[in-house]
């Protein structure tokens, strides 16, 4: 459905890779440029009365056919939808099946798409209507399943009005001829502006039926709290009050019979409390952002937990605590990194791209305040959220393909052949096992040197110091070795050489007509099967052109077969030896690389916040007087980490 | 008035007085020792029940940190959600005071909106998009689709669960059997009866000011 565009990009919800944080972050994003152009932002937000059970079926067959779906298909999904029956349980009654004849079952797998596919015409239609009117105007939508918003951005709050009105009146209609209700009683107006007094101009909907609109000081939308200003303060205080109350209610925890342990406190703040907490947070941090008040909330309750986890005193100091439970300074930093390296991987209809530069947004249409539509100096002092989007992707090597014929399910090399690609690896890590692991491995390698038509590679890759990766492959034919091939790179992570190596090795024996069957032999099975990994991974445009040698190699003859067998470093099996010294023993040139993998970026966020963390604490002033050194075994000091379980 | 580091006296126990000293000391002494067995009955009793409790906690918090690997179990938005049973459903202005009478405005209310027209002729504006291959079901795509199921979701009315599904799939045979009966429902174009009988569970909205109406929940 990504892959022939039928989905309108400001449809969020319900369809992979379309959350509630982009719905926030494309609505915080506009909203800031807009007040550059000294343009305020009015919302109006409004909800569909009982989305699922109101879906109609005659409706939903032509958009299905509208979507490219073929005649077979979309019979099958009106069998799907008839006839269904639904038991009702009432705190252990139940009660004879009802025949429910109407919208999409809720709580299937395919009614969240489903309905994404019924809202899509609409919206394009609304798009369409309000581009050909005599008086353009210019509203935008976005919608999250049932929970849409029209938003307006002029400079006069009376003109804005107008134009909310009149595409509400547009979007109702369409809504009441797709067999859809608005909630009147769910309406909600709403300005953004930067000015002293929140305005407070009412919106007047009884011309279409609704009612007056007055704006509250705050809004709520899916799960946000937005204020006029956008400084959130309302929101992270909500959340990290919630927090707060969960944390106490904990401590009933730890009057339970002993009580439960440092370490399972310590999972269970990170688990089940972190993530509420920092629900939302990509919208307000932001480089150049008032984040003191917001940050300050978080601390105030990771010290809490800090302090619940450690049973330590209240006055013991927080830098302290939080290095003995191995909690991280709220690390939105990281977090954020990782946020923004997630944009690269989105299919090409998503909202988001039209907010990015021309460089990233995919070939899709720029939006009104994209950043690629603001001039040098209104670029220079824009501060939002998807300007540290655009920075950060441009240090990275773009490598998603996700809409790819090749990684469509049904389609990939694992669908049609995965009886003849095997993976062998020992059954646990035990020496034993390891044995008897390599007893078979070193029969199979044997057998592939003797046979016709066969062939072994044994692939290795190591990263070096100066972050120069070598890859090296040894091509095995008849006892000898016909071929050895390596390669270097840049800024790329250990699994990538691994990869690298082995599709070093693959390439030119794939293509060679006389060879049957390969026996690939490496010390890395993570990466061998990210070769055939389904999901979207960041190397896909990297593996793209071995898997369509793999599948001419395998659908050339039924008896061609690919075996990967995994060789664990400490076996020191002498032919992965030879391959494992020639990567140390490589000299290393360091290649000028201006991008990092995807991979490698994402490392390197976790270094580099582990590394402030230490330093910071290294230096801290008070270290020596409230808190002292830890020392290891070997009387070193511990550092602080969050890795296993902390320090 | 009794400040709380104060026992309080056994009421059970005579006033000691010069005249009945003999008995009241035998008695005394007779209680003094039926009391120090109760004593150790009521700790053996607190013991045992504090042991039970202990491998019983001990026994849930390893169950929830290491084997399931499931700590949001201990938050409340996994808990069974309770019904008031306080306030009557009303729907239609008539209180639903029996179970037919419930089990209809419910079904009602979540299917009033059958016979709302529609107008498909907004469709017409919108381009057909290109048409979308369907290649069959494949047996890779089964295992990862059902890899991602918990397996403590609730079953459906014929009460097999995914946890049930995972070891049947791990079969090839059996695998092979089920990805056929994917792509017979494709093919046939028909989604067989069986599979259609869905159960509803009510649960209530959160945050209502009453709940007196199926729209509530």
């Amino acid at each position: 459905m990504s892959a022939n565009s039928f989905l309108d990009p400001n449809q969020l919800g319900g369809i992979r890779q379309r959350s509630t944080i982009d719905a926030g972050l494309y609505l915080t994003h506009i909203i800031c440029p807009g007040w550059l152009k000294q343009c305020h932002t009015s919302v109006i937000a409004f909800n569909v009365a009982q989305f699922f059970p109101s879906l109609n079926r005659l409706f939903l067959t032509k958009c299905l056919g509208k979507a490219g779906l073929s005649p077979s298909i979309i019979n099958f999904f009106n069998s799907y939808h008839t006839n269904r029956s639904t038991t009702y349980t009432w705190n252990g009654f139940t009660f004879p099946p009802f025949n429910t004849n109407v919208g999409v079952s809720q709580g299937s797998v395919l009614s969240s798409i489903i309905s994404a596919m019924y809202m899509v015409p609409i919206i394009k239609t609304f798009k369409k209507r309000i581009k050909n009117l005599k008086e353009k105007i210019p509203s935008d939508i976005l919608s999250f399943v049932d929970d849409s918003l029209l938003i307006s951005q002029e400079k006069s709050y009376e003109l804005s009005s107008v134009f909310l009105l009149c595409s509400y009146n547009i979007m109702s209609k369409l809504l009441f001829n797709a067999g859809l209700v608005t909630e009147h009683s769910k309406l909600e107006v709403f300005y953004f502006t930067r000015s002293q007094r929140p305005p407070n101009h009412p919106l007047d909907l009884t011309s279409v039926g609704g009612p007056v609109l007055t704006p509250k000081p705050i809004w709520r939308y899916l799960g946000f709290f937005f204020d006029c200003k956008l400084n959130f303060h309302h929101h992270t205080h909500f959340y990290a009050t919630k927090c707060l109350s969960t944390l106490n209610a904990m401590r009933l925890l730890g009057n339970a019979y002993r009580g439960i342990l440092p370490l399972q406190k310590r999972l269970f703040y990170r688990t089940c409390i972190l993530p509420i907490a920092l629900y939302g947070f990509q919208l307000w941090f932001f480089k150049g952002a008032p984040i003191v008040h917001n940050i300050y909330e978080l601390k105030k309750m990771q010290r809490r937990a800090a302090l619940w986890v450690t049973d330590a005193f209240c006055t013991a100091p927080s830098k302290g605590i939080e290095a003995i439970t191995g909690l991280i300074l709220i690390h939105l930093c990281k977090l954020n990194r990782r946020h923004h390296l997630r944009y690269a991987s989105i299919p090409p209809s998503h909202a988001i791209n039209s907010l990015l530069d021309t460089a990233h947004s995919k070939n899709q249409t720029p939006h009104r305040f994209a950043t690629s539509n603001l001039t040098d100096k209104q670029q220079v002092k824009l501060k939002s959220p998807i300007k540290d989007v655009n920075e950060c992707l441009n240090g990275v090597i773009s490598c998603f393909d996700p809409t790819h014929l090749l990684f469509s399910p049904g389609m990939r090399v694992v669908d049609h052949f995965s009886s003849r690609i095997t993976f062998h690896s020992p059954l646990s890590s035990s020496d034993e096992d390891i044995y008897a692991h390599m007893q078979k491995l070193d029969h199979a390698f044997k057998q592939s040197q003797t046979l016709p038509y066969h062939i072994a590679i044994i692939a290795d890759g190591g990263v070096k110091k100066s972050n120069v990766a070598l890859a090296v492959t040894h091509i095995w034919i008849d006892n000898h070795v016909t071929n050895q091939l390596s390669l270097q790179a840049m800024n790329i992570t250990l699994l990538e050489t691994e990869l690298m190596s082995i599709g070093l090795g693959l390439t030119p024996t794939l293509v060679n007509n006389s060879v049957y069957n390969i026996t690939v032999i490496t010390d890395s099975m993570g990466a061998a099967k990210k070769l055939l990994e389904s999901r979207p991974n960041p190397h896909q445009r990297a593996i793209l052109p071995i898997i369509n040698l793999i599948k001419s190699f395998l659908s050339k003859n039924n008896r061609n077969a690919i075996h990967f067998w995994q060789c664990p470093k400490k076996a020191e099996w002498p032919r992965h030896k030879l391959v494992d010294d020639q990567v140390k023993t490589l000299n290393d040139t360091s290649i000028l690389s201006s991008k990092n993998s995807h991979l490698f970026s994402q490392k390197k966020e976790v270094d580099d916040i582990l590394k402030e963390w230490q330093t910071t604490f290294a230096t801290s002033q008070k270290k020596g007087q409230l808190f002292l050194d830890f020392e290891d075994e070997k009387q070193r000091v511990i550092t602080p980490t969050y890795t296993k379980g902390g320090s | 008035m009794k400040t709380p580091g104060q026992r309080s006296p056994n009421p059970g126990a005579l006033p000691n007085t010069p005249r009945n000293g003999g008995i009241n000391s035998a008695l005394t002494a007779s209680m003094h020792t039926a009391n120090m067995e109760t004593l150790r009955t009521v700790k053996t009793y607190k013991t045992a029940i504090g042991e039970a409790k202990r491998v019983f906690f001990d026994k849930k918090i390893h169950e929830i940190a290491s084997s399931n690997k499931r700590p949001w179990d201990l938050m409340s938005w996994i808990k069974k959600k309770t019904l008031s049973s306080i306030e009557t459903i009303s729907y239609e202005s008539q209180a639903c005071n029996t179970l037919l009478s419930l089990w209809n405005a419910l079904h009602c209310s979540y299917n009033s909106v059958a016979d709302r027209p529609v107008n498909t002729n907004i469709l017409n504006d919108i381009p057909q998009s290109n048409v979308i291959e369907w290649p069959p079901f494949s047996r890779q795509e089964f295992k990862d689709a059902i890899a991602k199921c918990s397996t403590s979701s609730m079953s459906g009315p014929d009460h097999v669960s995914w946890k049930h599904l995972k070891p049947i799939i791990a079969n090839d045979k059996c695998l092979e059997k089920i990805v056929y009966i994917a792509n017979a429902c494709i093919v046939h174009e028909t989604w067989p009866p069986q599979f259609k009988a869905a159960t509803s569970v009510v649960i209530p909205k959160p945050n209502k000011k009453s709940y007196n109406t199926p729209k509530s929940f």
